[in-house]
């Protein structure tokens, strides 16, 4: 199964908290007047604000959010606190991603108790009581015990933390296939790749299961008796007759649905199947992310061989949602993947600079022409600010994840003209923001840019020419920042910078915001 | 509305929670009948509002309104009853008007019950869980 980013949902566990007086009386805790001081009338006022909590948390979370059923802890002035209340709420605890306590007076040690006993992540909403509750999130900020209680007293921030809390579990749930041929860290062309797995799985949760790249290309033949050549006799994740009938039915439909296709559907094909075979590997081993290394799949000849390219399998992945990155740029994956959760919309990456004014005219840049560099020159908004993106991973959905836009289709191999891609024409939403992402190769930092979309490239182009032009407001910043991360750089349409800040927060990672 | 206004709708509303409590085979409509009468009096509501509205909340955001123009009085009560949970006048008023039914006709609501209530009707059906004698059937 692929689970994507936006089949998983934050479970958030609403926690009724109540203390109830059992005599009449007053005092520096307790006032009122009359009946509102009888026993019995504590609980009429706490059951109409546990309504209202819980009504309030429903009418505010964001997409993707599961409200649970409510969990309940009272207690009486006696100061009681039965163990057996604690258990009883122990496994819809445990199945909680947040819990949101209520808070008021005779609770305020239980919601602390609560914290150390379950070790959940908290957070206060503006209903959870009379005052914004600063108590216990600073009671847990001062243990540094690992877990975290946030207080949010306006509600666009209480969402912006739930958009965030989420994002942060969509990066613990991301199962990479990673299909390598050597090192199993980094390819050859990638040395700003995470440095160690394995400490990306200990901070964020994010797994990773290989598949050697010899086995994954003989699966795009159908299978033989004997079995395939790397693995003679075994059962093997070979295309079949349906897998081949769905890659022909996807090679239709792409070239039926493109403005312009400037490569044959014999040389396509391949490029397709190698799609289904990827899709066919995630679910087999329940992956939802994705990387193959380019230049060490290229030096083995058996993508000229087999005439395709991976590009098409990371555009139709980004369309869906799935994370998937060229050259086995692990952290441009996970980046994506943080883009996705935060936006729900599809990402786009790639090799990502500035483009410097030099001796009086813009640096030449890998798939711009001279003539459009020229023409940009003549934008002064353009002077000293302009970026771009480069990859062939372009696709349909950028401005709109549900929607195709108008596309082309050409090939990557300029001799033999295979390897299917997807053009697309970025200047059609000239005037756009796009928000930035990457991590650092160790995880410690998250690149956030926000910048505009000045102008396209390659969209009638062969090879790897795609690109989009963008403007930061400070280049240089944004320069600084990115030799911390590295060359390739994930983006989204829209402005999500304040999102991505808040997953930093919650992921501990030091953002390194620019504009 | 002086003292003596409040004193005699108390005194009506009274009646209308002894008619319950003395009528000998109570039926699900007389008891609507009578509780909506009651809360009618007990808000200082019209019978236009309890037309308008069966939501509880609403009701007693109506009542409130009115008694803020009627006599600053009225609401003292409530003012007084807010804790520092944060219960606004509005849950102080609603809540002291639950007691108030649960205590005339002893009756005693649990948290479900009480988290249960929306409208007037929730009230109604809820005090007659409470009310009816074991077999008898609802006429609702």
């Amino acid at each position: 199964m692929i689970e994507t980013a936006k089949d998983i949902k934050l479970n958030v566990l609403p926690l009724e908290l109540f203390c109830e007086h059992l005599y009449y009386y007053e005092g520096p805790c307790r006032f009122g007047s009359g009946d509102a001081l009888r026993p019995g009338y504590d609980e009429i006022v706490f059951a109409e604000r546990a309504k209202k909590f819980i009504a309030d948390i429903k009418a505010h979370v964001p997409e993707g959010t599961a409200v649970m059923d409510p969990v309940l802890f009272r207690r009486t002035d006696d100061w009681d606190e039965p163990e057996a209340q604690w258990e009883a709420m122990e496994a819809a605890v445990n199945a909680a991603d947040v819990v949101i306590p209520m808070a008021g007076a005779g609770v305020q040690d239980l919601a602390f108790k609560f914290a150390q006993r379950f070790k959940k992540t908290m957070c206060y909403c503006p209903s959870s009581g009379a005052f914004n509750v600063p108590d216990v999130p600073a009671a847990i900020a001062a243990r540094n015990v690992g877990y975290a209680c946030y207080s949010e007293y306006r509600w666009e921030d209480f969402v912006l933390r739930m958009v965030a809390l989420r994002a942060k579990k969509v990066i613990a749930r991301t199962k990479y296939l990673c299909v390598t041929r050597f090192d199993g860290t980094q390819s050859v062309s990638r040395p700003d790749s995470f440095t160690s797995l394995d400490h990306i799985t200990q901070r964020f949760g994010t797994r990773f299961h290989f598949a050697n790249i010899h086995e994954f290309f003989d699966c795009m033949s159908e299978a033989v008796p004997e079995g395939n050549h790397t693995t003679p006799g075994r059962k093997t994740l070979n295309v079949d007759e349906c897998d081949l009938k769905r890659a022909n039915d996807i090679c239709d439909e792409l070239i039926e649905g493109a403005e312009n296709v400037g490569m044959s559907r014999e040389a396509m094909l391949p490029s397709v199947v190698a799609y289904v075979v990827t899709q066919k590997f995630m679910d087999h081993f329940d992956c939802n992310a994705f990387s193959i290394p380019c230049p060490d799949a290229c030096s083995t000849r058996r993508l000229n061989e087999g005439r395709f390219t991976m590009c098409l399998t990371h555009a139709l992945n980004a369309e869906a949602g799935i994370p998937s990155a060229c050259e086995y740029d692990l952290p441009a994956a996970l980046s994506e993947q943080a883009l996705i959760a935060v936006s729900g919309r599809s990402p786009y990456m790639g090799n990502t600079c500035p483009i410097p004014v030099l001796d009086g005219k813009f640096k030449h840049v890998f798939g711009a022409t001279e003539e459009q560099l020229e023409e940009l020159a003549q934008d002064p908004e353009n002077i000293d600010r302009l970026w771009m993106t480069q990859h062939s991973v372009a696709h349909r959905c950028h401005p709109d994840p549900s929607a195709y836009a108008p596309y082309g289709i050409t090939p990557f191999a300029y001799d033999q003209k295979f390897g299917a891609t997807l053009r697309y024409d970025f200047s059609r939403d000239k005037g756009e923001y796009v928000t930035l992402c990457k991590f650092s190769p160790d995880g410690s930092k998250m690149f956030i840019g926000k910048a505009e979309i000045v102008e396209s490239s390659g969209k009638d182009k062969e090879n790897c020419t795609q690109l989009v032009f963008y403007r930061f407001k400070d280049s240089l910043k944004a320069h600084r920042a990115q030799c911390k991360v590295g060359i390739h750089v994930a983006l989204v349409y829209g402005d999500y910078t304040k999102e991505l800040i808040a997953l930093a927060e919650a992921l501990d990672v030091e953002p390194l915001v620019v504009e | 509305m002086s003292r003596e206004d409040i004193r005699k709708n108390a005194e009506k509303a009274q009646d209308e929670i002894d008619l319950i409590l003395n009528q000998e085979e109570i039926t699900y409509p007389f008891l609507r009948d009578h509780l909506r009468r009651f809360v009618q009096i007990q808000y200082h509501l019209s019978p236009l509002d309890l037309e308008e509205t069966d939501d509880l909340d609403k009701l007693t955001l109506i009542s409130l309104s009115k008694a803020l123009h009627v006599s600053r009085e009225l609401i003292a009560d409530y003012e007084a009853g807010q804790n520092c949970e944060g219960a606004t006048s509005a849950t102080v008023k609603r809540s002291l008007l639950l007691m108030k039914i649960q205590k005339a006709l002893s009756v005693e609501l649990s948290l479900q019950e009480l988290m249960g209530i929306d409208t007037l009707e929730d009230v109604v059906h809820a005090i007659w869980a409470h009310l009816r004698v074991p077999g008898e059937v609802s006429q609702r």
